[in-house]
């Protein structure tokens, strides 16, 4: 009622003001790169007199004839433009410029808590829609590698397929996931167990492979207590918030995308092998300094095998140029009432890696009604269709000796090959080529369908100014169909393998459900409040089912139904686990100076025990802004703030039911199921608590030059230590809360405009981090339950544990080592191993850097990434002992061959007893490197041509990823750690991209 | 627009209630597959999956390393170097360390604790249930007597592979392995005892167990008073308690009949239709894997075989030789047909057994024809120093392999240790590969000597030598503070 009310003002005082004398005045409103803006809004500054501008950006705004009136321009997502236009000017054309002032903008961080920036008291960094969209990454979690302090990504291929290991200010935990939690509109995103494996299928896609990066609006990372807490025990690693586009008010915009780009493997970074003539010269060498006869080379031309002519690169065979399409098609667009944000995307991407390839198919539809002024209804449905053609075979492909082939000569598969094994004579023999795995690739099925399905829907209610009660539900849904088939041909003798197929379903559902209060207001400009009250219920279930058979009358049948009655076998099996929690939040802020807050979780878990169902976390913080107080008055520091947070709170990702002990149906007896012991009582075992303390400072200088600097620590307390206790009381190790393991940290990121003139701007992102990791306390002081490196007090997770290389002895070419005493030694022995402070496995420094620079329509954009310091091990180089087993690295050539010779490699011998092929200090490699992750390149098409063409907007843009890897020592003619650090080489990808908006 | 505020209200609140009110029970999730200790054993069902279990480990504790040590360890057997493991080598030539994780010494003693530790549940959980179920009183006693048989016969076999025999001292003083009756925590203060204290509880608990399995009806697949009694009769043998021995020996070869000659190869050959009428206790094996049955299977990766000198043993007509050779059958392929292999054949099944699921060795236990050795050898020792009754035991035995009467046999002896001679080689051919040479050699406190047959380095081991006991593991060592290694080992 009183909608209309106003309504009927506003055309009265319409109409009244036509009566007066006016004038019109007509313009453009356009965007940096000159394009018009659609739906601008245009409003005489002191009236409620506004327009907004047609599809072109132009506007027409009728004022008073003869005064001086002032235009306020504004769209969303840019900065208000005040115009002050006098009586004679008619025509006034307007650029409005991105809001990127972060002195300015309000972050929405956990919850969606809205805090101004210069107020944060916690650790939140945002990454936008604009940088995202120069990333062409097709994956979501390798979308942050290098733009966020503090955030590292580690990438590893195994099998064929590339997963990313996420950690956020370190690893926090022994045995607990270090993994940070994702969150899309809400809702978490099931991102597997605690090793980041999908239960129930034999190989894991992952599923943060699934969305569409497309639809993201933001990114936030939150990595202090303050902000983490509110997400609990889950948030404990970090949280890492997805927010997805929404519609927006305005003249429906059509937007279309089409990327396709062309992937290779950099050859500049694979390991440098021996080819086929120089493994001959080696193996023979070691062949004949072990003492056997040349004339019994193993590896000798006969009917099956010519090795003389046979030079097989495997990369030629495992690997190709990959290929990636992606079409993006959205729309976007609303009323006061209703607004729409829809998208259609598919994806086609072949991998580099042969037989692997991804087809994404996804959708996405996210409404907002306003039923009144004061009641908005959000749903959200996203829908990813996912087939995946997983190529799995060995690691370490490429170390398949070069004078093998895939085929025979016929073309037929290679399943044998034919040499000697004796030590004394030739007499060759067939055997099998086990590692042939192209066979297996092209005979065999091994793909995933995958539907990744989110829906959400928010009700929001603001009764009156400032509160607003919400419902928000949501759903995860991931259901994942695999099937492999293992193929009858790939027989070596028929009774051997009949086919096998295994089909698995696998259906992983979170439900969410959280009902919360948020009063956020300010009182006079003095007095500003934010409140929030919360229940969060959830609920995550993990159902697989699965069987197998084999034995098929042919490889055309695979389902499983058709195999070998007596082989069909199947499995079904479910993990559940509930979690409820109470949340709250409360702020306050005094005249924009001083900010304090609390937030808390209590929070109760299904999988733990009575003793530690629920647990309380809780965090303070504070921020002081600077530069609101009177009494500072420097201009060119136009930000200036200081912040402190100190939480506790818990990493629930254990699996803790085993404290009361445990008995499984695990065995049988006479065709009976038996039940025994599967783990033993451990009442005491209870969540890891960790404290966080966070600091930090903002210093902005001529609204040109922003520096972030923080530093936290953050340290796991009752940390879930595996260790031994007697095999009496319990076989293997326990899970007990006995360690404690320390991060230690500084962060900066510098943001710089370094130049604005005219048309053209350059500016520049670079953050940088250090982690200190270090292991607190242990149960039994050090775990010794591996081989190359070592859980110690004192020393980081996973410090180098390793025997010290002395190098060779140049009167027999043996290998030397240090003793545990620092004594020349020639036996190894793992005695000998000792802490290697000198050789840190953490980086000293690591970050990225981008720089943009605009000119008129073109936009240049390249991010680099780096780490300096700190020490990789990678095994490299075996001194004969297996040269007739595995291809070499070049450098093999380079060894011991007679008294006198000073040589860094041992004499090369097959099979020799030295074991220096074992790990030591001489396989640490320096992890120093800068990479050019990406590069992008984009014209804005004149609007004059993009017109002829229908479009408002076009521009068009060439994208690289992973394109230049640097390392210091890097040289074509041996390894050094860039052609060691990927362990299949760095995927080099370029793409070209055309956006268009209808 | 009030009206349409309740509305927004009653919406809020109709998600709100629902969500608050099952508050008390949201949290509580039905565990699968397993559940804690505590619930599980509250019910009687529960109880008796846990029996079943017993049963599972023990025959995974014997169809396993223990029974490997035994043959390893002594003089009749012969690695196949092609396949033989790292640790069979290593043991058969005495070179164990307690450092070898991957092998005997951790394997055995964590297998045998676990299985103790399962004997301890039910134990302790058990009699609860007499309460809550007077019906099933006989139920609840059959499952305790499983588990005290289980506990006793595992520290058994512990004993006799981490510890000297209890013959060593006079009073048995000497160290044994720590004695296990009741359910460790964390904080345990776990210790080795005398084998004194762990030969009082292995008796106490076969005492336990017979009264407890009083009149309960078992198969032989199944833990039953004449299998405790036969245990114990084992028990008094290595206590040199010869005549409580023989007593109880006596009283189960009245029970028993030995399995018929024509029977004595399917007993162990096709043991699903040929259970053998001399069967106390054997393992049912239905529908699973045996690692006695791979390491000697010759057709596979055949890790040891018969020393050759084991044959000598034999009279030509003995029965029990032509399960130390494998003739292939028509079934096998034509790799292996036409044929002869040297093999242990007790743990072989007929490859013929279509049903795979019954082709399985259900590794014999306790057979009464080791009743007749131990009484045998009691009443020899024993008080009346009976060698004709010894005499009469072994030519039952023997009479029944060659299929003669045992009237018919003839045994040359003259004086007891004649007779001692003549039941060690009595005992050679009846129990070899069963798991109990070394262990006799060890009470008899004999050295191993090994024939010109054997393929191994080490061709003698005497009896003081301290590896005629396995180390305590390294990882037993590293944990357990109060942990004492056997002398002369390294101590981890």
């Amino acid at each position: 009622m009183r909608k209309l009310l106003i309504l009927l003002t506003i055309v009265i005082f319409s109409i009244d003001s036509l009566a007066q004398s006016k004038r019109t005045i007509t313009g453009s409103i356009l965007d940096s790169e000159g394009l018009g803006l659609p739906g601008a809004a245009v409003v005489e500054k002191g009236t409620k007199n506004g327009v907004t501008a047609d599809v072109d950006g132009k506007y027409s705004i009728e004022v008073d004839r003869n005064k001086t009136v002032i235009l306020e321009y504004s769209f969303i997502g840019m900065k208000n433009v005040l115009k002050q236009v006098a009586p004679s000017i008619g025509v006034v054309n307007v650029t409005l410029e991105n809001d990127t002032n972060l002195n300015e903008a309000v972050i929405v961080g956990a919850y969606g808590l809205v805090h101004n920036r210069e107020n944060l008291t916690g650790s939140a960094f945002e990454v936008k829609s604009d940088v995202i969209a120069k990333l062409p990454a097709n994956r979501m979690d390798n979308l942050l590698a290098g733009l966020v302090p503090g955030l590292a990504v580690k990438e590893s291929t195994t099998g064929g397929r590339t997963s990313y290991k996420i950690r956020i200010r370190g690893d926090g935990s022994l045995s607990a996931s270090c993994e940070p939690l994702w969150i899309v509109d809400g809702v978490p995103v099931y991102t597997g167990t605690r090793t980041n494996s999908v239960t129930g299928t034999s190989y894991t896609v992952s599923p943060l492979s699934f969305l569409n990066n497309d639809d993201i609006e933001s990114m936030v990372v939150l990595r202090d207590a303050t902000t983490t807490v509110l997400y609990g025990a889950d948030g404990a690693n970090g949280v890492i918030l997805v927010t997805t586009k929404n519609g927006s008010k305005g003249i429906p915009k059509v937007s279309a995308t089409v990327r396709y780009g062309l992937s290779s493997i950099d050859r500049s970074t694979t390991k440098k092998l021996a080819d086929a003539d120089l493994w001959r010269t080696l193996a023979e060498e070691a062949w004949t300094n072990s003492g056997r006869p040349l004339k019994a080379f193993p590896f000798q031309d006969n009917e099956h095998n010519s090795y003389s002519t046979t030079n097989t690169d495997w990369y030629d065979v495992y690997t190709r140029t990959g290929s990636n399409t992606q079409i993006n098609v959205s729309a976007n667009g609303g009323t006061d009432r209703l607004k729409n944000y829809m998208s259609l995307a598919y994806l086609k991407s072949n991998s580099t890696y042969i037989k692997n390839t991804q087809e994404k198919y996804s959708i996405m539809e996210k409404s907002t009604y306003s039923l009144t002024d004061t009641f908005n209804v959000t749903a959200g449905i996203t829908a990813g269709y996912n087939h995946n053609n997983i190529g799995y075979r060995t690691s370490r492909f490429d170390e398949l000796l070069p004078i093998f082939e895939p085929y025979n000569a016929d073309g037929s598969y290679r399943l044998y090959n034919y040499y000697s094994t004796s030590d004394t004579e030739y007499i060759p023999v067939a055997k099998k080529f086990v590692y042939n795995y192209i066979p297996d690739l092209e005979l065999n099925d091994n793909y995933q369908n995958t539907l990744d399905a989110r829906a959400n829907l928010d009700l929001t209610w603001k009764p009156v100014k400032g509160l607003s009660l919400s419902s928000n539900t949501g759903f995860d849904y991931q259901s994942i169909y695999e099937a492999t088939y293992s193929s009858k041909k790939l027989s070596y003798d028929s009774s051997e393998n009949s086919g096998s197929s295994r089909r698995s379903g696998v259906f992983n559902t979170i439900f969410i459900e959280n009902l919360k209060a948020i009063y956020n207001r300010t009182f006079d400009d003095i007095h500003h409040v934010n409140l929030m009250a919360s229940a969060e219920w959830k609920n995550s279930k993990h159902p697989y089912v699965y069987a197998t058979g084999s034995g098929f009358v042919n490889d055309y049948i695979k389902e499983v139904t058709y195999a070998n009655k007596e082989t069909i076998s199947g499995a079904s099996n479910v993990s559940q686990s509930k979690s409820l929690s109470y949340i709250a939040f409360a702020e306050y802020g005094y005249k924009g100076r001083y900010t304090a807050n609390i937030s808390a979780r209590r929070q109760g878990n299904s999988a733990f025990s009575v003793y530690s169902k629920w647990s309380n976390f809780a965090a303070l913080g504070f921020n002081w802004n600077i530069r609101k107080e009177p009494f500072f008055n420097i201009d060119a520091i136009n930000i200036l703030n200081a912040k402190f947070s100190y939480g506790l709170n818990g990493n629930s990702r254990v699996d803790s039911a085993s404290a009361y002990g445990k008995y499984g149906l695990s065995s049988t007896y006479g065709g009976i199921t038996g039940a025994t012991q599967t783990s033993p009582a451990n009442p005491d075992l209870s969540w890891e608590m960790i404290r966080t303390i966070n600091g930090g400072l903002n210093i902005g200088f001529f609204d040109r030059i922003e520096i972030q600097l923080e530093g936290y620590e953050r340290r796991t307390f009752d940390m879930i230590y595996s260790g031994r206790v007697s095999s009496v009381i319990a076989e293997g190790t326990v899970p007990r809360n006995v360690g404690e393991i320390a991060n230690i940290g500084l962060e900066f990121n510098i943001e710089t405009t370094n130049i604005k003139r005219n048309d053209f701007k350059w500016t520049t992102q670079w953050n940088g981090a250090r982690n200190f990791n270090k292991i607190i306390k242990l149960a039994d002081g050090m775990h010794t339950g591996f081989f190359d490196y070592v859980w110690m007090e004192g020393a980081s997770k996973d410090a180098w544990w390793l025997v010290r290389w002395a190098g060779v002895d140049p009167t027999t070419g043996a290998p030397m080592w240090y003793d545990i005493n620092g004594d020349l030694t020639y036996n190894f022995t793992y005695d000998n191993r000792v802490l290697l402070p000198e050789y840190s496995n953490q980086p000293t420094l690591k970050g990225g850097m981008t720089n943009t620079f605009t000119w008129k329509n073109f936009s240049l954009s390249f991010l680099l990434d780096y780490t300096f310091g700190g020490y990789e091990l990678i095994s490299l180089l075996d001194d004969g002992v297996n040269a007739l087993e595995d291809n070499m690295p070049i450098e093999s050539v380079d060894h011991w061959r007679k008294p006198g010779d000073t040589s860094v490699n041992p004499a090369y011998i097959h099979d020799n007893p030295s074991m220096s092929y074992m790990s030591s200090t001489r396989d640490l490699y320096k992890m120093n490197n800068i990479l050019l992750r990406n590069l992008s390149f984009t014209y804005g098409v004149p609007q004059r041509f993009s017109k002829m063409l229908g479009m408002k907007h076009m521009s068009l843009s060439i994208m690289g990823d992973n394109l230049y890897l640097w390392t210091p020592n890097q040289s074509r003619k041996h390894n050094s750690y860039k052609t060691l650090c990927y362990s299949e080489g760095m995927t080099r990808m370029v793409y070209g991209c055309i956006s268009m908006d209808f | 627009m009030k009206q349409i505020k309740k509305a927004y209200l009653s919406i809020i609140l109709a998600i709100l209630i629902p969500g608050l009110s099952s508050c008390g029970d949201y949290l509580y999730v039905e565990p699968i597959g397993q559940s804690t200790i505590a619930s599980f054993f509250y019910d009687i069902e529960g109880l008796t999956a846990a029996g079943i279990g017993m049963h599972a480990e023990m025959v995974g504790f014997h169809d396993s390393d223990y029974t490997k040590y035994a043959e390893l360890m002594g003089d009749m057997l012969n690695l196949n170097p092609v396949y033989a493991g790292e640790g069979d080598v290593f043991l058969t030539n005495y070179r164990m360390l307690p450092s070898y994780d991957a092998s005997y010494p951790y394997n055995i003693w964590k297998a045998g604790y676990g299985a103790i530790t399962n004997a301890n549940n039910i134990l302790y959980y058990g009699p609860d249930l007499r309460e809550r179920y007077p019906k099933n009183l006989k139920e609840i006693d059959k499952n305790l007597g499983y588990a005290h048989f289980a506990r006793a016969l595992i520290h058994f076999d512990l004993c006799n592979c981490y510890a000297r025999p209890y013959n060593y001292t006079p009073d048995a003083s000497h160290i044994g392995i720590p004695v296990v009756d009741y359910i460790p925590s964390f904080e345990s203060v776990i210790k080795r005892s005398s084998v004194k204290s762990v030969y009082d509880l292995i008796v106490s608990d076969l005492k336990e167990a017979i009264e407890l399995l009083d009149g309960v009806n078992g198969d032989i697949y199944y833990v039953t008073q004449d299998a405790a009694k036969a245990l114990l009769a084992r028990i008094y043998l290595y206590m040199e308690e010869w005549d409580k021995a023989a007593e109880l020996s006596s009283e189960l070869m009245q029970k028993y009949e030995l399995t018929p000659r024509k029977d004595y190869v399917d007993m162990f050959r096709n043991a699903k239709v040929v259970p053998g009428s001399e069967m106390i206790f054997r393992f049912n094996q239905f529908s699973k894997t045996s690692s006695m049955r791979s390491f000697y299977d010759p057709t596979a990766t055949q890790d040891a075989l018969p020393c050759p000198v084991i044959t000598t043993y034999y009279e030509a007509d003995d029965v029990r030789k032509s399960l130390l050779t494998y003739i292939p059958e028509s079934v096998e392929d034509s790799v292996h047909i036409g044929k002869e292999y040297s093999a242990v054949c007790k743990y072989l099944p007929y490859k013929s057994i279509t049903d795979t699921e019954k082709r399985v060795p259900d590794f014999p236990l306790l057979r009464v024809s080791e009743q007749y050795l131990i009484h045998a050898e009691a009443v020899l020792k024993g008080s009346n120093a009976d060698i004709e009754a010894a005499a009469g035991d072994i030519k039952a035995l023997e009479g029944r392999a060659r299929g003669l009467a045992p009237g018919k046999i003839t045994l040359l002896y003259s004086n007891k240790e004649d007779m001692m001679n003549l039941i060690e080689r009595e005992r050679v051919k009846e129990l070899c590969y069963e798991g109990h040479r070394f262990f006799d050699l060890a009470r008899w406190k004999k050295d191993v000597v090994r024939s010109s047959y054997s393929n191994a380095e080490v061709k003698l081991l005497k009896y003081e030598d301290h590896h005629f006991i396995l180390p305590i593991p390294r990882m037993e060592m590293q944990a357990n503070e109060y942990m004492v290694q056997n002398d002369d080992y390294p101590r981890l």
